[in-house]
């Protein structure tokens, strides 16, 4: 049975963030390191606390976590969504068949040869500035993980657990969603949850580019008006919502089916 | 007398290489053999011979060779039901609980739920994992997955039975309980079982002839009866007759490797 993966805390993992944290309280509360350069622990607690609840109005985003948030998340899910519609069965096709692996796979690999950032300008062309760009940008980027992490699942299925499947009488489709698709399943979610680490990365190179909604919109704004705080604050919420997405798309595929790791012994 | 039982299985001069390779491998070289209904057969012969090979044929996992394979006097193009395999490895699917690895090819049948539910639960009976019904494949021993792998092959019903050196990979006292359970299951049911082994003693107790072949290309060299009375004791190892029905096919095996 899936155990509940219960948060461990390693003291050794804390360590080194406890000495970060302390290096952060003396710079700025003995050394007098500039608000500017950066914010001191207390503001930015305060900032953020007045971000998410709007009660003390401390800066010109007061209140607008929301907002900003649900335009992000909602980029994320687009692009998120188009990488898996192109990715997934296109990934478990070659993984399955050579023909296919042939066809597809070297055009795959020279696209991804141009990294993903030097796409901003022809897809600013291409879709103008804003929130298609965005989009395009996260759905090419998370095309990737997500069709090389599906191929590599299905093309390391072992033939003998195929093999004894089909004495078992599956075929066809039957083959595909009852052993195939579930056997790679572990790779394909490994490879989804990277897409979605990746999808966090690209909404924030989208929303740089001018939108007016969004964690990354607020934070050029934020440097232009010369508010770092709201900047720190906002790579603390696009952590804590990849994070937070993470954990739901674990769950969801858990949900859908145990994922289990295929045997290769002989 | 009565007739003899009818032949289940028959394959004639067949060929089988890997042209995969280079320079090709011939694997299977003029094989011919019979098998009937209800035999319990076992194949030996030296590693790397093609015995796994033949196997692959008979379930028809590839119909790249040449000659003549037929079954229930229809030739073998594809895998089907009622050829059953299990291999070293049980191959059970990690994602299924126990009962539903044994249910899975019942419900490709779109058999109705109740009977399904029905002959899943007799044969967790018959193979003894009743109580492990609802756990998942890597919570059991090696042992235990294999008597699941025989329950969901057996609950098929299949007219024939290949065992791919099974048991080779358990300890010993499991391995004699898995003979047991096999024996067992095979009077009840009656599948005709082709059992590759490479241990003799295995071959001795477990089967009613015994198929030696030759090294690689393989052919069928000797077609041994073994003629002991069943139910076999374990004891029966200790024997004159035991021992001198394995020298010589140790004998046959050894002179096939000079
Ligand atoms: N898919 C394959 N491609 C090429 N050669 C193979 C393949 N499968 C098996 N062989 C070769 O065929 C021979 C017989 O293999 P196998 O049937 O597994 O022997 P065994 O009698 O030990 O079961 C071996 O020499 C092996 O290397
Ligand atoms: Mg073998």
């Amino acid at each position: 049975m899936n155990k509940p993966t219960s948060i461990k805390i390693d003291a050794f993992g804390l360590i080194l963030p406890a000495i970060v944290l302390t290096i952060w309280f003396v710079s700025s509360y003995l050394l007098g390191v500039p608000d500017y350069i950066l914010p001191a622990p207390g503001k930015i607690a305060a900032v953020l606390l007045d971000f998410v609840t709007g009660n003390s109005n401390l800066s010109f985003y007061s209140g607008q976590f929301l907002i900003h948030s649900v335009a992000s998340f909602g980029r994320v899910i687009e692009g998120f969504l188009l990488a898996l519609l192109f990715g997934l069965p296109l990934g478990l096709v070659t993984g399955r068949f050579i023909l296919a692996k042939r066809i597809f796979d070297p055009l795959v690999h020279l696209i991804r040869m141009v990294p993903g950032i030097g796409w901003l300008p022809i897809a600013m062309v291409w879709f103008g500035v804003g929130h298609a760009t965005t989009v395009f940008l996260i759905a090419l980027a998370a095309f990737f993980p997500i069709y090389i992490n599906s191929a590599l699942g299905v093309s390391q299925i072992p033939e003998k657990l195929i093999q004894a499947a089909r004495v078992l009488g599956a075929k066809g489709w039957a083959l595909f969603f009852h052993v195939i698709l579930p056997a790679s399943a572990p790779s394909i979610l490994s490879g989804m949850r990277l897409a979605l680490g990746i999808s966090w990365a690209y909404v924030v190179l989208g929303e740089l580019t001018g939108v007016s909604l969004g964690l990354g919109a607020v934070m050029m704004n934020a440097r232009m008006l010369g508010d770092t705080s709201m900047i720190i604050i906002c790579m603390i919420s696009i952590a804590f919502w990849g994070r937070i997405s993470d954990r739901v798309l674990v769950a969801i595929i858990r949900r859908l089916h145990p994922v289990k790791e295929v045997s290769r012994n002989e | 007398m009565s007739n003899p039982p009818e032949i289940l299985l028959s394959i004639n001069e067949v060929n089988k290489s890997f042209t995969n390779s280079t320079p090709a491998i011939n694997v299977i070289s003029g094989l011919s053999l019979q098998v009937r209904e209800g035999d319990f057969i076992s194949i030996v012969g030296p590693s790397g011979c093609g015995k796994s090979t033949l196997l692959h044929l008979i379930a028809g996992f590839d119909r790249d060779y040449s000659g003549e394979m037929t079954f229930c006097g229809e030739k073998i193009i594809n895998p089907s039901t009622r050829r059953g395999i299990l291999f070293q490895s049980p191959q059970l699917f990690p994602w299924l609980k126990v009962k539903d690895n044994i249910a899975f090819g019942l419900k490709l049948q779109h058999l109705p739920a109740n009977q399904i539910e029905m002959e899943t639960q007799t044969y967790l009976e018959r193979v003894g994992m009743t109580d492990f019904q609802d756990f998942y494949p890597d919570q059991l021993s090696g042992g235990m997955q294999q008597r699941i792998a025989l329950a969901r092959a057996l609950v098929m019903k299949p007219k024939l039975l290949l065992m791919d050196e099974p048991f080779s990979s358990l300890d010993y006292q499991t391995r004699l309980e898995m003979h047991q359970l096999t024996l067992k299951l095979w009077m009840e049911y009656k599948p005709s079982i082709l059992f590759v082994t490479h241990d003799i003693e295995e071959a001795l107790l477990l089967s009613d002839k015994i198929f030696i072949l030759s090294e690689r290309p393989a052919s069928l060299v000797r077609e041994i009866a073994v003629p002991f009375q069943r139910p076999r004791e374990l004891s029966l190892i200790k024997t004159l007759p035991f021992n001198q029905l394995k020298a010589e096919i140790l004998d046959l095996l050894f002179v096939l490797k000079e």
